[in-house]
């Protein structure tokens, strides 16, 4: 009969070869062009919690949760500098007020475990920021936010961004409004406003534009986010659920991704 | 309408032809259906897999109302469908033809997905057919696409404006050549009241460009005072948007062919909850058939916006 620590020891075995597999596959598609940014649209965690049987509102949520550190995990060993996350749109606010409530208290719940994180050191190097209109959060949890981004401030190794109260027309309207603030002060002429002074004023405006999209529960459209960034970007869509997303689903978007490279660059000298 | 979406010919070289044959071949040839390529006459009855005999877009009389194929439901038609029509280059290449000979079937499959737009109760069609990508080609092929875009409107407005379809192009016309710019305003203002079917073709257009624009004119608006920095909405943006000249701005469906995974700067405020569908087949090659696969996926699909459906 195993003794706790032979059990924990051959988990520990089995991680470390887990380890080795995946450093090996990376390094094999570290051969080839890897994503600056990889964003994801993270669909299909209420219709896993019903798949599965699992009780609770957020329970799906919770097992997204569980899928985005792994996945977070992945994305650094490949070495994918930047991630975007789409955690929850202005539009997702029409949802039944109980479950924007539930999805909003485990966010915070979250940030908050990740703050104790960076408190106690180990955040291994990775950047969080959060894009969206955060003035539309409460009050807490936008003092959470506030707090983890300074507390991540100096890491490099991956940054994340968390959108969060973001869709792309919100993005859009401010952007609009603080490019004409700057620009309607200088003299009487016409308003020069370019592509890049409404650029900068965009919430992401901090990360490169995302060269790959993921989007996770079978659908087939960008759901208002990131659709200005996303414009030229690889659109790839599976049929898994986001909390099912694993290693394979990644590294076939990786090599989709990289098939494709040849047109992205040839359209990208164009731009 | 002219497919004018062109792929970067890989192979296909201008500097292999003399630009003055080049010129003297199409000064010659004023018809915009007459091809430029001696192997295109030999092609066309045996390889050609668009019916270039359809030559006219004709909607209905009442005895040939086509009905609806019965895969589609008619309450879930789209109001508005986009469509990136790419391909054409490469399926010119594939047949061993010129770049034009493509556009030119790529002008027959849009023929015909105009007339199953307006025989199947679609509302909008918008058409990505000159991107503001493409000001980097050949300054001759760039002269050469106009021209036809030009002859194809002349040739072909007469039969849309009879079959009551409204034609609007919208993009930065301020590179546009002047006698292609006075044939559009004709063609806008003669078809402007025509209520079946609306054909948009978007040409020197680009999603940035359209929000970009609409940002400057409101800008602009804030700096003469006519509003106030705090009045800037979502409403307001889409008033100013080239889109604003139809009552469904928003596509329900985009469709891009060639297999390209990408919206590459088309519309872009607009594509907010579209459903995308990627086809594979190249842009003349789509037809009635792909056509029919899309608007099914499209009514099979599940639309939230963003909320809930219990």
């Amino acid at each position: 009969m195993n003794t706790q620590e032979e059990v924990g020891e051959f988990t520990q075995i089995f991680n470390a070869l887990m380890s080795l597999m995946r450093k090996f596959i990376f390094k094999v598609l570290c051969v080839g062009p890897i994503p600056t940014n990889i964003s994801f649209i993270m669909d299909g965690n209420r219709r896993f919690a019903k798949k599965r049987n699992l009780e609770g509102l957020d329970a799906g949520h919770r097992a997204g949760f569980i899928s985005v550190k792994y996945i977070l995990q992945y994305c650094k060993e490949i070495g994918v500098p930047y991630v975007t996350l789409y955690a929850f749109g202005m539009d997702n606010f029409k949802r039944g007020p109980e479950e924007v409530k539930c999805v909003m208290d485990l966010m915070l719940e979250k940030v908050e475990l990740t703050i104790d994180q960076a408190v106690s050191g180990n955040m291994n190097g990775v950047r969080i920021i959060f894009a969206g209109d955060l003035n539309s959060l409460n009050e807490r949890f936008r003092a959470a936010t506030q707090k983890l981004m300074k507390l991540t401030e100096e890491n490099r190794d991956l940054i994340v961004v968390v959108c969060v109260a973001y869709s792309t027309s919100v993005e859009i309207v401010h952007a609009v409004r603080d490019s004409c603030v700057r620009k309607c002060k200088n003299g009487d002429g016409p308003v020069a406003l370019e592509l890049s002074d409404v650029e900068e004023c965009m919430y992401t405006s901090v990360v490169p534009v995302p060269d790959l999209v993921i989007r996770t529960g079978g659908g087939d459209r960008l759901s208002n986010f990131m659709t200005w960034q996303t414009s030229r970007s690889l659109l790839h869509r599976t049929e898994a659920l986001w909390p099912e997303l694993g290693l394979w689903h990644l590294v076939w978007a990786i090599l989709k991704f990289q098939r494709m490279q040849d047109c992205l660059q040839k359209k990208k000298k164009f731009h | 309408m002219l497919s004018l979406r062109v792929r970067p010919p890989t192979s296909f070289d201008f500097r292999r032809f003399n630009v003055r044959d080049l010129e003297r071949r199409w000064r010659l040839s004023r018809d915009c259906f007459l091809s430029f390529s001696p192997k295109f006459e030999e092609n066309r009855g045996v390889r050609f897999g668009v019916k270039s005999s359809k030559s006219e877009v004709s909607f209905t009389a009442a005895e040939e109302e086509e009905t609806l194929p019965e895969e589609l439901q008619p309450e879930l038609m789209p109001k508005h469908v986009a469509i990136i029509m790419d391909g054409n280059g490469r399926w010119a290449k594939n047949r061993g033809l010129q770049p034009w000979d493509g556009h030119r079937a790529g002008v027959e499959a849009l023929k015909e997905i105009v007339e199953l737009s307006g025989k199947w109760g679609i509302q909008v069609l918008t058409v990505f057919a000159f991107s503001t990508d493409n000001w980097i080609r050949p300054r001759i092929e760039i002269d050469f696409l106009f021209s036809l875009f030009e002859r194809s409107l002349k040739s072909e407005f007469q039969n849309l404006a009879k079959n009551n379809v409204r034609i609007s192009i919208i993009g930065d016309s301020s590179k546009l050549p002047k006698s292609l710019l006075r044939v559009i305003n004709e063609v806008e203002e003669v078809t402007k009241n025509n209520t079946r079917l609306q054909l948009i073709v978007a040409v020197g257009y680009s999603g940035k460009y359209d929000v970009l624009q609409a940002c400057r004119g409101i800008a602009q608006r804030v700096k003469d005072g006519e509003i106030e920095v705090e009045e800037i909405d979502e409403r307001l943006i889409e008033e100013e948007l080239e889109t604003n000249c139809t009552e469904f701005p928003y596509p329900d469906l985009l469709i891009r062919t060639s297999g390209e995974l990408r919206v590459s700067n088309f519309l872009l405020w607009q594509l907010a909850y579209t459903e995308l569908f990627f086809a594979q087949e190249l842009w003349p090659d789509f037809g009635r058939s792909g056509f029919i696969e899309a608007l099914t996926s499209f009514q099979q699909r599940q639309r939230r916006f963003g909320g809930r459906k219990s």
